[in-house]
């Protein structure tokens, strides 16, 4: 086989022996991992130590990994996405030299690569720990494959071309292994009943008649496949034949990593000396540290949800090293978490015993992994009757699937996309107003209140003076900044009283503690209609009403089939309003696409007096009178008036505040003032003769005509969207069809299509591109041909 | 010499693999002149069973052929015949891309402008969604004051 992927394997020329594991001599793991083997382009190898500390396998993996560099070629055999690899969650701690507590995973520091990749490598042999090279030409340890394999570029570059490393497949056959998954109890607590002696158990039998043991690992036996006919897949049983397990072993890629901190770091390697089984979950010997910038090939270590570390000092006094394995109790979600990481190695599995190796494909003891379109599996699978529709079922080999090992992948596109609008939590401090939720009621009490906040000046104080240490201003209308109606309801706060400025009215409401209400509407899902072109644009339309924004187009081809929902935001300061139109697939989360804007609320003016205005409009007109009446007298009555000014002005506001029709004032009403020119006598003011009697008419008239200077605050708002309805409408416009006409249409134009196949395979009125290669026509009528098909022929 | 099948067709011109009903098998054909492979004139002898023939089939020339019947003085019959390219080959295995046919039952997903959709009508409905927090008779109404510590 030639070199498959120069990308991945590098040229042919490049690759080189892995003259590590046996030159090293086997000394010692510090030997081992300071010569840091580094070849070309793989087979470094992976000192395993039992745990005495002594190497008793040495572990190839395909390249050379740069620390964050990631592994951008998948390279493992059945284009198993190294991301969704049970070992693909390997777990690095930093817990103080022993791993019994804390498990704090060290990502950050350590391990910032997730690209780990595994593949199944398995040898059979003698019953022991093994050591293996190329000159070991009596093939005391054989590699086994299983049918349809084909092996990476380091087993062609093997000049005894058997026996020389455990390599990586490239290609298999799906249905070619069965992978079957045991689970080992511990101290020693399992059956002899079961299905082999040295203690491991089904993960059914676990499950069944086992489940208050806990477990320390889990382990997959390969099963060979001996032939595939009709719906019976038959398998050898385990490798070798027998149950012995030992023979089967399994080796994963793993990564390397370095430490990129200052300090060192535990880590733990496999225990693999006594149960040579593909780990899934295993034993582990704690290494020698990890210090800083070191290298260290890290095996997979996945640990369930409740798995409990437990940390052994060795198995006597005289043994060294620590043991520290997982105990695992059962529990459902344990066990789907198994079968899923078994699933992700994309072949079919069982967690049962089978006694019978010819299994029917929709056995409900057999699991088959669902694999996507790029032949990776994701940890789900499907078993009994569901196989049959399972791809797996159907696809022979993993060259059916688009993987392609000889193609690199396509770079992954480094972009993190998201599919959901993040909306703040908006709610600032308003310092400076108060805002308050008043009712109808307490409005028109509002109204009073400002009247009688104009009246309860003390009659000994200046007006101005009072109404600037009162009410923060000149005037105690001025101390509202605007009054809404809002057509909604708002999260009430506390109850409070009204205070205008300093003023403490009598109005008992709630405070506002909302500086923007937020309604959502509940997502409407816009289904197809016709479930053909008609559903989409120009002949559907949708279109969003939303409450006091309007209608807001959209288009059809963002939101057919999918959920649209409405977000409308209200600010309580202006009434502003913000409809947010959302789309999302489920109906959850979603990305905003429209936005429309209008106003919410309406303005509620609210009139008042201007006291500081009336007062000094008050003393002029007084102060005008007082100097008619020291003219009139001609001086003799002049000291006798000079104090009438302030007195005048007494007299003026008394007359004032006790016109009650001024009140009416508040909301609109007819301005008190103007009730009293209509009650005046013009006959008096104005018919008598005398010029003197005419001033001092005159002058009392413009005393009692001073007219009432009143305030707005706010004015009428156009309220004509609060008409509309307060809820959300999606609109939708659909063509109407032509029924009537189908028959006759389909019958002489035909149904637009994009169809392929040869002209038998369709009927009727038929338009389409033919090709004529292959038929003893002429040129002319092959063309003639051709231009009728061009404009629709029968069929 | 070789011979042709009188017969005749209500089929549409553009059907492929028109049915016939055949009227005379193995007429027999001398030639006497150049015959043309695709429009082909034969002249056999008057038969009043031939007048309302329209088809004809030929195997020496491996082709059928829409045929127009017609008489002359001598009492010989002239068929003058036009290629039926349409049925005279196995066309069924020739690929072709579709783009219209009224066999399949429904529209696809391909915007078809052609479509019977009545031009001046829509249907217009809508989907409503509510929420209890906004009602137009909410009776709320939020004044701001100045200061307003309580």
């Amino acid at each position: 086989m030639a070199n498959p992927n120069p990308e991945i394997w590098g040229a042919q020329n490049t690759w080189v022996d892995d003259v590590i594991l046996y030159t090293a001599g086997y000394t010692g793991i510090t030997e081992l991992k300071n010569t840091k083997p580094k070849m070309a382009n793989f087979s470094p190898s992976l000192p395993v130590t039992n745990r005495n500390g002594n190497i008793i396998r040495g572990i190839n993996y395909a390249g050379v990994f740069d620390w964050q560099v990631p592994i951008d070629e998948t390279i493992c055999p059945c284009g198993q996405d190294p991301l969704v690899s049970a070992y693909g969650r390997i777990d690095v701690y930093h817990n103080k030299r022993d791993l019994d507590q804390n498990k704090i995973p060290d990502y950050q520091n350590v391990y910032e690569n997730e690209n780990i990749n595994w593949f199944f490598c398995s040898l059979q042999g003698v019953n022991q720990s093994l050591r293996y090279n190329k000159i070991d030409i009596n093939s005391t340890i054989q590699q086994w494959y299983p049918d349809g394999v084909e092996i990476a570029p380091v087993g062609q570059n093997n000049e005894y071309n058997t026996n020389q490393y455990i390599t990586p497949w490239v290609y298999y056959q799906t249905k070619s292994l069965l992978l079957q998954i045991m689970v080992l109890p511990i101290n020693d607590e399992y059956p002899s009943s079961t299905v082999e002696t040295n203690g491991a158990i089904t993960l059914d039998d676990w499950k069944t008649n086992h489940s208050d043991k806990k477990i320390s690992g889990a382990f997959l036996v390969l099963l060979g496949c001996s032939e595939v006919t009709n719906n019976i897949i038959s398998y050898t049983g385990p490798l070798q034949g027998g149950y012995d397990y030992r023979k089967c072993v399994g080796f994963s890629l793993m990564n390397a990593v370095k430490n990129g901190t200052s300090e060192i770091i535990d880590y733990a390697t496999f225990n693999y000396n006594q149960y040579n089984f593909i780990p899934l979950v295993s034993r582990c010997v704690r290494g020698n540290g990890f210090r800083s910038d070191e290298w260290v090939y890290i095996f997979g270590y996945h640990n369930l949800d409740d798995c409990e570390l437990k940390f052994h000092y060795g198995a006597s006094d005289t043994e060294t090293g620590y043991m520290v394995y997982p105990e695992i109790g059962y529990s459902e979600h344990n066990y789907t978490q198994i079968m899923k990481m078994a699933a992700c190695f994309g072949v079919p599995f069982t967690p049962t015993n089978k006694t019978s190796f010819n299994i029917l494909f929709n056995d409900n003891d057999l699991y088959l992994p669902i694999i996507d379109e790029n032949g990776v599996a994701h940890g789900e699978y499907t078993h009994g009757n569901d196989n049959l529709t399972n791809d797996l079922y159907t696809k022979d080999s993993i060259r059916e699937y688009d993987y392609d090992p000889t193609r690199p992948p396509t770079p992954i596109d480094p972009n993190t996309y998201s599919n959901t609008t993040n909306w703040n939590n908006v709610n600032f401090r308003q310092a400076f107003t108060k805002r308050y939720i008043l009712n109808s009621t307490q409005v028109a009490q509002l109204s009073g209140e400002l009247w009688a906040a104009q009246s309860s000046k003390p009659a000994d104080l200046d007006f101005q003076n009072y109404a600037v240490d009162e009410y923060l201003t000149n005037n105690p209308i001025d101390t509202i900044v605007s009054l809404k109606y809002f057509p909604c309801t708002f999260e009430e706060v506390a109850p409070a009283i009204v205070h205008l400025g300093k003023y403490t009215t009598n109005i008992a409401c709630t405070a506002l503690g909302t500086s923007v209400r937020i309604i959502d509407f509940d997502p409407i899902a816009v289904w197809r209609h016709f479930g053909d072109f008609r559903d989409f644009e120009p002949y559907t339309q949708l279109s969003v009403y939303i409450p006091f924004c309007g209608v807001v187009p959209l288009k059809t081809a963002d939101c057919m089939g999918k959920y649209i929902s409405v977000k409308l935001c209200i600010d309580t300061s202006t009434g502003a309003a913000a409809g947010f139109v959302i789309v999302s697939d489920s109906g959850t989360g979603g990305i905003c696409v429209a936005t429309a804007n209008g106003t919410a609320a309406i303005d509620i003016p609210v009139s008042g007096l201007q006291s500081a205005n009336i007062s000094n409009a008050v003393f002029n007109a007084a102060a005008t009178w007082a100097q008619t009446q020291i003219n009139n007298s001609a001086g003799t009555n002049l000291l006798a008036n000079l104090n009438s000014p302030i007195g005048t002005i007494s007299k003026g506001y008394s007359r004032m505040f006790n016109m009650g029709s001024l009140k009416g004032a508040v909301l609109g009403g007819p301005v008190g003032a103007m009730g009293l020119l209509a009650n005046a006598d013009p006959t008096k003011a104005f018919a008598k003769g005398s010029e003197m009697e005419l001033e001092n008419t005159r002058a009392e008239y413009d005393l009692q005509h001073v007219q009432m200077p009143t305030r707005l605050i706010g004015s009428s708002a156009p309220a004509l969207s609060s008409v509309m309805e307060t809820a959300v409408r999606i609109i939708i416009y659909r063509p109407i069809t032509d029924e009537n006409a189908l028959a006759s249409y389909a019958d002489t134009v035909g149904f637009a299509t994009l169809e392929s196949g040869t002209v038998g395979q369709f009927s009727g009125f038929t338009v389409g591109t033919i090709d004529v290669s292959g038929i003893n026509a002429t040129a002319t009528e092959k063309q003639a041909i051709a231009a009728a098909f061009a404009n629709g022929v029968y069929i | 010499m070789f011979t042709i099948d009188i017969a005749y067709t209500t089929e549409n011109n553009l059907k492929v693999n028109k049915s016939y009903t055949t009227i005379q098998t193995g007429v027999e054909i001398h030639p006497t002149s150049t015959i043309s492979q695709e429009n082909p004139v034969f002249v056999i002898d008057y038969d009043n069973r031939f007048l309302n023939a329209n088809y004809v089939i030929c195997t020496a020339l491996g082709r059928k052929y829409n045929a127009l019947i017609s008489t002359d003085t001598a009492g010989r019959m002239i068929i003058t015949c036009t290629s039926d390219y349409l049925s005279s080959f196995n066309l069924s295995n020739c690929p072709i891309q579709v783009t219209r046919n009224g066999g399949i039952g429904k529209p696809t997903d391909y915007p078809d402008t052609k479509y019977p959709i009545i031009p001046n009508q829509k249907d217009i409905t809508s989907i409503v969604r509510t929420n209890p927090i906004l009602n137009a008779n909410s009776d709320t109404y939020i004044l701001t004051v100045i200061g307003g510590g309580n």
